[in-house]
């Protein structure tokens, strides 16, 4: 919105509507004076509405106070004491606006900190004018010694009241005009009306006994209380406007509470019952505030948590989509790769084989050996892709299992009919331990693999002249196949790592073996993703090892589905 | 002299298989691809047939089906030769009608003791 009024006339006019407002303020209280000497009063609301005024219009507004003060006192007083006492009246609430603006910096309602610090700065502002108001008169020989400590402590007292009551409910009216409308509801005039009606009593002519000796004062409290807990900081300091304006008006028109003999006694009584009640309820709207603007940044801080939490979701679902295709193109990969190597290693494997087998015609022993090491080396190159492309399809999870009833015992045999050969040429002898024949429901061929990788692992690490064990033991639900040898054995420290992919244990082992380094991880993959199963080994150096593997008798088609 | 038909796209699997059967007395003949394989198998009479399951054409399981589905192609002993080393695979290339399965990579010195025992099975 464009303000069409010049900058400088802008401030023309706040300075001119200050000055009026401090100088009319003073003339509402005028017929409220209880000290005869005239400028002293039990509650000077200009000091409010110069401190409020810099809330208003910042330090800018300090002319229309000065001019204010000087209209008001040139009437009372000559005119240097005038002057003097316009530049104080100025000064102090100055001061007290800097301090707040210094240590505050924010809305003095927000938090107890800074409602503690507008008290400390109205003190100091109320000491500033109350000292320099006395003093210029007391120079100027326009207070008499006697009663000049009597007027000083009229004079800190009225401003400080008018600090306390009229400040907040300027500052207050400021950020929240409309405050009235909180009190268009049933509650809201009911509350109105208690407290109307409290003052009445309290204050009014309609005491049923003595007031004076009993702390009906304290009638007031509840109300207060209501406003400040159901309406806000606004109403609170509206409220407790209407408070003082009640008691001070009851008092001066000789009803209420606080009417004692001496005016002196009666003003002092009334300063500090408001200004316990000003504080009181100040203290607790400031206690609300801080309270109502935590859970405010609370919430906000929730509700942004809950967004950020989304959109990190969000991220992550993005983030895990891209890493399952990329893992679905890795296995497509890897799927490929190895039937693109297979095809080939097929060809050097048979050719080898047919060569070395001396179909296409008679070899010497030199040639027959090299071809016996191509004809290895490419079987080893096919297990290895075999190997990759399994632990790649278990991996991602879509490999299927091929669920079949079964002998174990033939597959025993089997698996040790394929290993014989090579364990004989090395003068191993394999025993089987089993008590009687069992039908189990698995993956033959997965079964099959493990076992034949226990074994041929077991023959490869197993000196000449061993002796191999595969023993079956069988329990309500469970199969368990061991594998025994009296080779090398494997170090403690080393069990652990065995069936990790790669895992390949150090020392000559690693000359000898010349397998993938994938053969106990895949068995352990296949045994406890695909088989529902576990894997053990149990070893000493010198002495052999066990490799042992448990799994159900019956794999059910419901187990496989929930993986 | 026992008649070998072979269908089988990769040269050096023809070569492979096709010699070691020859080198062991039996006569082939081959095929290149599904459906050259199917009207050979039909046409010649050949006493088995050795057959690939990845070909470029048709796929193995139905070059078997077009060759059962003939009233000449009911009886012969057709063996499944692949390197689909998959769990469940024999039992699925049994279940579709083959009367053996055979996994490469062959070893040359067994594979002909293998074809003997599918081919006495399925007499």
């Amino acid at each position: 919105m464009k303000n069409t009024f010049h900058p400088i006339l802008q401030t023309a006019v706040k300075i001119v509507l200050v000055a009026v407002a401090y100088f009319l303020s003073a003339k509402v209280v005028a017929p409220l004076s209880l000290v005869e000497s005239g400028s002293v009063f039990a509650i000077w609301p200009p000091a409010g509405v110069a401190l409020a005024a810099f809330f208003w219009f910042g330090y800018r507004a300090w002319p229309g106070i000065f001019i204010g003060a000087l209209a008001l006192n040139i009437t009372l007083t000559p005119f240097l004491p005038s002057i003097q006492i316009a530049i104080t009246n100025t000064l102090g609430p100055l001061l007290g606006f800097w301090l707040l603006q210094r240590y505050a910096n924010k809305n003095i309602f927000d938090s107890t900190k800074t409602m503690a610090l507008f008290f400390l700065s109205i003190i100091a502002a109320s000491m500033v004018t109350s000292f320099g108001g006395v003093f210029s008169l007391w120079v100027h020989a326009l207070v008499s010694k006697t009663v000049v400590v009597m007027v000083w402590t009229g004079w800190f007292l009225g401003d400080l009241i008018g600090f306390l009551f009229v400040t907040p409910l300027l500052v207050a009216v400021r950020r929240e005009p409309d405050f009235m409308l909180r009190l268009f509801s049933v509650e809201g005039i009911s509350m109105l009306a208690v407290l109307a009606a409290t003052c009445l009593t309290v204050f009014g002519p309609f005491a049923f006994f003595n007031l004076v000796d009993y702390p009906v004062v304290y009638f007031l409290l509840p109300p207060l209380i209501w406003g400040a807990l159901r309406f806000g900081s606004t109403v609170a300091v509206f409220s407790l406007f209407i408070v003082v304006v009640a008691s001070i008006s009851g008092t001066i028109t000789g009803y209420g509470p606080f009417l004692r003999d001496d005016p002196n006694q009666s003003l002092l009584l009334l300063q500090s019952l408001n200004g316990m009640f000003a504080i009181t309820i100040l203290v607790m709207i400031s206690i609300f505030r801080e309270r109502e603007l935590a859970q405010g940044q609370l919430k906000e801080y929730k509700d942004h948590l809950e967004e950020l939490v989304n959109s990190r979701t969000g991220d992550l679902l993005d983030a895990n989509k891209k890493l399952q295709e990329l893992d679905h193109l890795k296995n497509l990969f890897l799927a490929s790769i190895s039937h693109e190597l297979r095809t080939p290693l097929n060809a050097i494997i048979g050719f080898s084989g047919v060569l070395k087998s001396e179909m296409a015609g008679p070899l010497n022993t030199k040639q027959k050996e090299q071809l016996d090491r191509i004809n290895k080396a490419g079987g080893h190159l096919l297990e290895i892709v075999a190997e990759v492309l399994d632990v790649s399809q278990i991996e991602s999870g879509n490999n299927t299992v091929f669920v079949e009833m079964f002998s174990l015992a033939e597959l025993i045999s089997e698996a040790v009919k394929e290993i014989e050969m090579v364990a004989a040429s090395k003068g191993l002898s394999i025993k089987v331990e089993m008590e009687r024949d069992v039908m189990i429901q698995s993956d033959r061929r997965r079964l099959y693999q493990c076992l034949l990788n226990y074994l041929s692992n077991a023959v490869k690490f197993t000196e000449k002249s061993g002796m191999m064990i595969v023993r079956v033991e069988e329990s309500a639900e469970q199969i368990q196949i061991s594998v025994i040898d009296n080779g090398i054995g494997i170090a403690n420290e080393d069990q652990s790592k065995l069936f990790e992919p790669f895992e390949r244990l150090e020392s000559h082992l690693k000359v000898k073996a010349g397998g993938t380094g994938l053969g106990l991880y895949l068995t352990r993959k296949i045994i406890e993703d695909l088989l529902d199963g576990s894997v053990w080994v149990q070893s000493a150096v010198g002495e052999g090892s066990t490799f042992g593997l448990t799994i159900p008798k019956i794999i059910t088609d419901k187990m496989k589905k929930e993986k | 002299m026992a008649k070998a038909l072979i269908i089988e796209d990769n040269e050096n699997n023809m070569e492979l298989i096709s010699f070691i059967l020859e080198a062991n007395g039996y006569e082939t003949i081959k095929a290149e691809n599904g459906l050259s394989g199917v009207s050979m198998a039909l046409g010649e009479h050949p006493d088995f047939i050795i057959l690939d399951i990845q070909l470029p054409d048709i796929d193995g399981l139905e070059v078997l089906k077009r060759i059962r589905e003939a009233e000449e192609g009911k009886t012969v002993s057709i063996i499944a030769m692949t390197s689909y080393a998959m769990s469940g695979d024999k039992d699925r290339m049994l279940k579709a009608g083959f009367n053996g399965y055979i996994e490469k990579p062959i070893d040359p010195e067994r594979v002909i003791q293998q074809i003997s025992e599918i081919l006495a099975l399925s007499k």
